[in-house]
């Protein structure tokens, strides 16, 4: 709050520039989320240096915001991936560009996202953490029990340097909203890559055949496909196609019989946490007021649920990612044909692409008599970590602004596999549409796996749907896990339900 | 013929001047030194043993000194530090604070005092018998078979060197490739099954805590053999022929051989290995994660539960409980080490 | 002349080698001589099938290392487990090579490793010399100190030393080249492990050579070093080799304490989870290949080095 004043008063110091350069930063950013072709071209010249990687000099004019006039370095904390070294190195270059006195450093760590959590935290005891990091909704809450994240409320408000109305409008708000559901007031953490979950299905085998009993007699088709819901598919389709197996093979058995089955379903803590949501059901709630957490599931309506999947398992229905010792992912069961669809993560579709059939794209099954769809929400957010330096903050939240730009943001979704955009206006952008046009693509190859998924990812985006993130909500969740894992084993040597769900809220409890 | 010529020096006081045979006396344990030939009054320096070790009193320190300074920082205080930890409350790591002391993390890891409103259990119901169950059975096991193996490949002729370099190549494997290969073979539909026709047994994932310590025993055996088998053949390379020449005159039998002359003329070597076995089996952890990717059998059970796994599990959340555990562990092995110690005393030659 | 036909002979001889020359009872003798042959060769045969039934054992994770590092990812993630891979990728390796800084991680490895072992084995050998020979007021309780620290478990460690490394100000910003390598360096200088392997081979050494050597008037540093080392070098070659793998296979504290990429090791740069993609998923192909590459160089180190070991310095110059 102090230093926001200070920043405030060096900017007066400059009161005869700020005012022109505001007004043309502002006015540029907001062409650039007007839906018009011409404020593409306006908003190109900006950002025209990042990105499409034309090596040409670029000459011309990129309007530097200079909102930091100090010369101020900041880090970013990202987690390596093969060709994102590149592209961000790209949007560093064009965000100097725009801020001439601000020099950005990356830092890549590799491993999992929980390397980069282990990474923050061990920086933080001694001192040395950066000032933008990638980070999932629990680790923030982490970074928040030191008070190290900051605020970034009051920077999204301000009417320089902020979120415009229609820039607000513009973020996709389911992607938007959990980062303000942390167990403080304020906007703690902001979107960056996000994805979802899809279902993947065989459509060579499974669209035209007819099966009794299964879509009032009529063949099944996409729509049958997309309005899925577990009852239908369980209780009907899933032992109609069993029988049909019997007499027209579709699906090729193997060895492991653990891998075979009809629906299979990568993250067993996804499933369960899905399936509480969509059937409206408590998994764990956070009390903002009082910040206090609590874990819900242990109720014999989750039970009687659980008993339902347990039998499903058992009958080869649904397959589980890592249940019964399965590698950890279905996508290769899928790719193989020992599972007819599956439910994967939208940005790992390059493992659920076989040039063999046709994949469709669907959305996951869902509760019978819900209103609206729901699917959970995954990927990493990003967090401005607190130096007690406002000249570093201020840069970190203009950076993440020009991450997240629209063409910044459609960057980053086409070319670092499956990532969905997360402003409204990528989808509407002509370059955009253009390369994801299902009926430009062939068939079976995986350009058409992309389009179809993105084409999905515009449709469910507003649906996704996050549970809430506090210290302990990853233990929870790596609870749940083991908790689906063990009610989908179909092995006969399980404890009794009432056992497994009081195991798993003993160790939430644990950690909380 | 020293002694003549000195005697002869014409020396006034030459029947004062002792006659001693240069060297080690074992009666009187002392070390005499024909110093010089012309000090006629001392020309020998006779010296206890006991003085020359005493000698070395303070200049052990010397040797001594730099290996202190990083012990005492590296090893020592992380020790201490452990110990002290464990008597806090909700210890946090990453700030240096904490709630106050209490001796309560011991009871809260044993399972008598509540945290949260529950009870851990998984501590004395699979931790410490799981870890127990693994020392005993796999150190005497591998002990025994690299003993052996070493044994073994020491008295083969052809190929000697291709073997003995085979048998440390785990030591080289990674840990994650070792774990895949167990997978597949402890698979339900792998060769162990195949070739003992048990049709889909499974022996890793769902399986029952006696079945899946046979893969994990089989697993921590093959990792440590080859560090044994090293250290005991460079311990069989110091053996002396002789003995063995003198076996063989005596036509004694191979097992005679073995247990009469190999194993005591090892037994620094034994001792060695089984002192830091032990220790390291008390230790283990690295094992069940991977073999199994996770510290249990199925889902969230965590039956496979070892001391050092729980410690890890709770370090960065709970580091207090961790502490508390990592004391206990500290103790146990203690008393085991200082047991073994004595009952080795008379067995150990050197 | 009648044949004697010694039925009885082992009991009554002490030695096979004995050969009777009594002309035609020559021929008796071969075939006593032939049967204990026959025995020793049995023996020897199953000794070999025993050891390479072992040996495959053994062998057989080592080889399904290189076999995954050739496979496509998508093949080892399948449900059927193949023992030879369907389509050989060399291109994995390739990957791997152009991915990551190999001179510089090598660089930083071969320097932390040679300064790591010289340090080790100096401090090693001085520690046990000072607790096999020499005699001070403390010694059996400041061995059981060494001992005990043993007895904690490594994860324990990390944070306290990790701590007390931030405060010397080897790791935090501003990290360079020296601070990191000190930090690599100095905290495992001292092995417990190692010091007690070797004071155990110093005390096999007989107290008769001390004693000669203080009727020589040498001093303790001229006997350890002129005698009591040659004496142990198997062992200390031993060390020398394990210290260094150690170091070449250190993963878990230089990835902690390294800030930048620029001074990590070989094993970080290659091990562990590097090999991960955006959606959490291992590529297996990947790592195997970039843990055959790790692993390689060090099994060629030890086979170099192990004929010292195998070859046992003059230990019979004692009894002689």
């Amino acid at each position: 709050m102090i230093s926001l004043k200070g920043e405030m008063n060096l900017m007066k110091k400059n009161l005869l520039l700020l005012p022109i350069i505001a007004c043309l930063g502002l006015a540029s950013s907001c062409t650039g989320t007007d839906t018009s072709i011409a404020s593409v071209t306006a908003s190109d010249s900006e950002t025209s240096v990042s990105v499409e990687n034309t090596s040409e000099e670029d000459t011309s004019e990129v309007v530097a915001d200079n909102f930091i006039t100090e010369p101020t370095t900041i880090e970013f904390v990202v987690k390596t991936g093969k060709d994102n070294a590149a592209l961000i190195d790209d949007y560093v270059a064009g965000f100097e560009k725009t801020e001439p006195n601000v020099t950005v450093n990356v830092t890549a760590i590799s491993g999992s996202y929980t390397d980069v959590h282990t990474k923050i935290i061990n920086g933080i005891t001694i001192g040395d953490y950066p000032d933008l990091t990638v980070c999932y909704p629990d680790h923030v809450a982490d970074y928040m029990s030191y008070n190290k994240v900051v605020n970034i409320q009051n920077y999204i408000d301000n009417d320089e340097y902020g979120w415009t109305a229609d820039d607000r409008e513009d973020m996709i708000d389911a992607f938007v909203t959990p980062g303000a559901e942390y167990s403080m007031p304020g906007t703690y953490s902001v979107p960056f890559s996000k994805s979802t979950e899809a279902l993947f299905y065989n459509k060579d085998a499974l669209l035209g055949i007819t099966l009794p009993g299964v879509n009032n007699g009529q063949v099944i088709n996409e729509h049958y496909m997309n309005n899925l819901t577990w009852e239908e598919l369980m209780d009907n389709f899933c032992p109609a196609i069993m029988t049909y197996n019997e007499t027209t093979p579709i699906l090729t058995t193997s060895e492991t019989t653990s891998n075979n089955g009809i629906l299979g379903y990568d993250s067993e803590a996804n499933l369960f946490i899905t399936l509480l949501e969509q059937y409206g059901y408590d998994y764990t709630t956070l009390d903002q007021i009082t910040g206090e957490a609590s874990v819900d599931f242990n109720t014999p309506k989750v039970k009687a649920l659980a008993a339902k999947f347990n039998a499903y398992a058992k009958e080869h229905y649904i397959v589980g990612g890592k249940a019964n010792g399965n590698s950890g992912y279905c996508s290769a069961y899928f790719q193989a044909n020992n599972i007819l669809m599956n439910v994967g993560s939208t940005g790992g579709l390059t493992y659920e692409y076989t040039k063999d059939f046709n994949i469709g794209v669907a959305p996951i099954p869902q509760a019978a008599g819900s209103e609206a769809n729901k699917t959970i929400s995954q990927g990493p957010d990003i967090c401005l970590l607190d130096h007690n330096d406002s000249n570093r903050e201020l840069a970190s939240w203009l950076f993440y602004k020009y991450l997240t730009n629209t063409d910044n943001s459609i960057d980053w979704a086409t070319n670092s596999t499956g990532y969905m955009p997360v402003r409204q206006s990528c989808y509407d952008n002509e370059d955009y549409i253009e390369l994801n046009d299902i009926s430009e693509q062939t068939e079976k190859t995986e350009d058409m796996l992309r389009a179809l998924v993105s084409h999905y990812g515009e449709a469910v985006s507003d649906e996704t749907f996050t549970s809430p993130a506090f210290k302990g909500s990853t233990t929870c969740r790596d609870a749940v896990q083991g908790l689906m894992e063990e009610i989908m084993t179909f092995s006969t040597e399980t404890s009794s339900f009432d056992d497994m769900f009081n195991s798993a809220v003993t160790d939430c409890l644990k950690a909380m | 013929m020293a002694k003549t010529k000195i005697k002869e020096a014409g020396n006034l006081f030459v029947s004062d001047i002792p006659h001693y045979d240069e060297g080690y006396n074992k009666e009187g344990n002392t070390i005499v030194r024909l110093v010089s030939n012309r000090r006629n009054k001392k020309p020998y320096q006779v010296t206890g043993i006991q003085d020359v070790a005493a000698d070395n009193n303070w200049k052990a320190w010397i040797y001594l000194a730099p290996i202190l300074v990083l012990i005492v920082v590296f090893l020592i205080y992380p020790l201490v530090n452990t110990i002290f930890i464990s008597f806090l409350k909700d210890y946090n790591y990453v700030t240096g604070q904490s709630e106050g002391f209490t001796f309560e993390n011991f009871g809260i890891v044993l399972g008598i005092t509540p945290y949260n409103g529950v009870y851990e259990t998984d501590f004395v119901e699979y931790a410490i018998p799981n870890t127990f169950i693994l020392v005993f059975l796999t150190v005497p096991l591998t002990t025994l078979i690299a003993l052996l193996i070493s044994v073994a490949l020491n008295s083969i002729k052809w190929f000697k060197n291709a073997l003995q370099i085979v048998f440390f190549l785990p030591y080289v494997t990674n840990m994650i490739a070792v774990g895949m290969v167990f997978a597949v073979i402890f698979n339900t539909n792998g060769i162990i099954n195949y070739l003992f026709d048990l049709g889909e047994k499974a022996w890793i994932s769902g399986a029952t805590r006696s079945v899946a310590f046979v893969p994990l025993i089989t697993y921590i055996v093959w990792m440590g053999l080859p560090f044994k088998i090293l250290i005991f053949l460079s311990g069989l390379q110091g053996i002396d022929k002789q003995y063995y020449q003198a076996a063989q005159i005596d036509s004694a039998p191979h097992s005679k051989v073995l247990w009469r002359i190999t194993v005591p003329l090892m037994s620094p070597q034994i001792l060695y290995i089984l002192i830091t076995s032990f220790i390291g089996a008390f230790k283990q952890y690295a094992a069940i994660v991977g073999l199994f990717n996770g510290p249990g059998t199925v889902g969230t059970k965590k039956n496979m539960y070892t001391i050092v796994y729980y410690i890890y599990d709770n370090l960065n959340t709970h580091t207090s409980f961790a502490a508390a555990a990592a004391v206990f562990l500290f103790a146990i092995i203690l008393i085991f080490t200082a047991v073994q110690f004595q009952a080795s005393k008379r067995r150990v030659h050197y | 002349m009648e044949q004697v036909k010694y039925n009885n002979f082992e009991n009554e001889s002490f030695n096979d080698d004995i050969v009777l020359s009594i002309g035609e009872k020559a021929r008796t003798v071969e075939a006593i001589q032939r049967a204990s042959n026959i025995r020793q060769v049995i023996g020897t045969v199953i000794t070999y099938v025993l050891i390479l039934f072992a040996a495959l054992i053994v062998i057989f994770p080592f080889y399904w290392m290189i076999i995954t590092s050739l496979k496509l990812n998508d093949e080892i993630q399948g449900s059927q487990q193949t023992f030879f891979p369907n389509i050989v990728m060399w291109t994995n390796y390739v990957y791997v090579f152009q991915t990551f800084d190999f001179t510089n991680y090598m660089i930083n490895t071969i320097v932390v490793g040679i300064f790591s072992t010289i340090g080790t084995i100096l401090t090693t050998i001085a520690a046990a010399f000072a607790f096999a020979r020499l005699k001070f007021k403390g010694k059996d309780a400041l061995f059981a100190i060494f001992l005990m620290t043993m007895m904690i478990p490594g994860e324990m460690m990390v944070i306290s030393n990790y701590i007390t490394v931030a405060s010397f100000g080897w790791i935090g910003e501003g990290q360079t080249r020296v601070d990191a390598y000190l930090a690599m360096v100095m905290p495992f200088l001292v092995s417990v492990f190692y010091i007690y392997l070797l004071r155990q081979n110093f005390k096999q050494i007989p107290n008769e050579l001390y004693l000669a050597a203080k009727v020589d008037g040498k001093s303790d540093w001229t006997f350890l070093w002129k005698v009591m080392v040659p004496l142990a070098a198997p062992t200390i070659i031993t060390i020398v080799i394990l210290k260094f793998m150690g170091t070449w296979n250190a993963y878990v504290w230089p990835n902690l304490i390294t800030d930048t990429p620029e001074f990590r090791l070989i094993s970080n740069g290659l091990r562990g989870s590097s090999f991960v993609d955006l959606q959490n998923r291992t590529q297996y192909g990947y790592q195997m290949a970039a843990t055959v590459l790790v692993t390689v160089p060090l099994f060629l180190l030890f086979i170099f080095f192990r004929k010292y070991i195998m070859r046992g310095f003059g230990r019979a110059g004692i009894k002689g």
